[in-house]
């Protein structure tokens, strides 16, 4: 019997404030590390964190259907 | 090699209430002329996520790619591309390379300031994948060149 798969939660992690920015997080932890406007912006928030080994996403307006 | 869909809170656009949405999103690292992302950022980020979008016709990206890389759209004959709503979009098409699940191989994104996510489409990721989709669940992915 297969392992029941279930999806990669960001929905606990994820608040309005983070809609339309970069965040950085840790896959494992599910956990967001830092978030700002700018990539650059998010690569100086994290090396001051000293945190290494992030998955860095934009995200999308979470009220709006993204249709490509 | 397989992926989860991550799920988003949202608003339902049919009900207009609060629910879970799930996009399907998979890590990539992504260079250009050699230097990639992971190792541009000292190790910070290892992968950014990207989305499949089978509507898409090419892989497209945020502008925000083109100051991490170190990429010069000087030169760059820019492109047209249409939206679903026929919106333009201007684009600079650069050559890159992505390595997804340790599968190297080189391709294109086309970045534009209005482009808001990373997106895989057809030309540069699903003509070289099969790609297998289990909503909100599962994706599976099997290189094909």
């Amino acid at each position: 019997m297969e392992t029941p798969v279930e999806p990669l939660n960001l929905a606990s992690q994820l608040k309005d404030e983070h809609q339309g920015k970069w965040i950085a997080y840790s896959p494992e932890e599910l956990k967001i590390y830092a978030y700002s406007e700018e990539l650059n912006g998010l690569l100086q928030k994290i090396k001051e964190l000293k945190k290494e080994g992030l998955t860095i996403q934009k995200v999308l307006r979470s009220d709006i259907p993204f249709i490509s | 090699m397989k992926f989860q869909y991550q799920s988003y809170n949202s608003i339902n656009p049919i009900t207009k209430q609060k629910d879970i949405i799930y996009r399907p999103f998979i890590p990539v690292d992504i260079a250009y002329r050699g230097n990639w992302l992971s190792v541009l950022s000292e190790g910070y980020f290892k992968y950014v996520d990207a989305l499949i979008d089978t509507g898409a016709d090419t892989n497209l990206g945020p502008m925000d790619f083109a100051k991490m890389l170190g990429i010069s759209l000087k030169g760059i004959e820019p492109s047209k591309i249409y939206g679903i709503n026929n919106q333009e979009v201007e684009c600079h098409f650069v050559a890159i390379a992505l390595n997804i699940g340790g599968h190297i191989y080189d391709t294109h994104i086309g970045l534009a300031k209005d482009i808001p996510e990373f997106v895989l489409g057809g030309q540069g990721f699903l003509n070289h994948w099969q790609v297998k989709l289990e909503y909100a669940k599962e994706i599976e992915l099997k290189m094909t060149s």
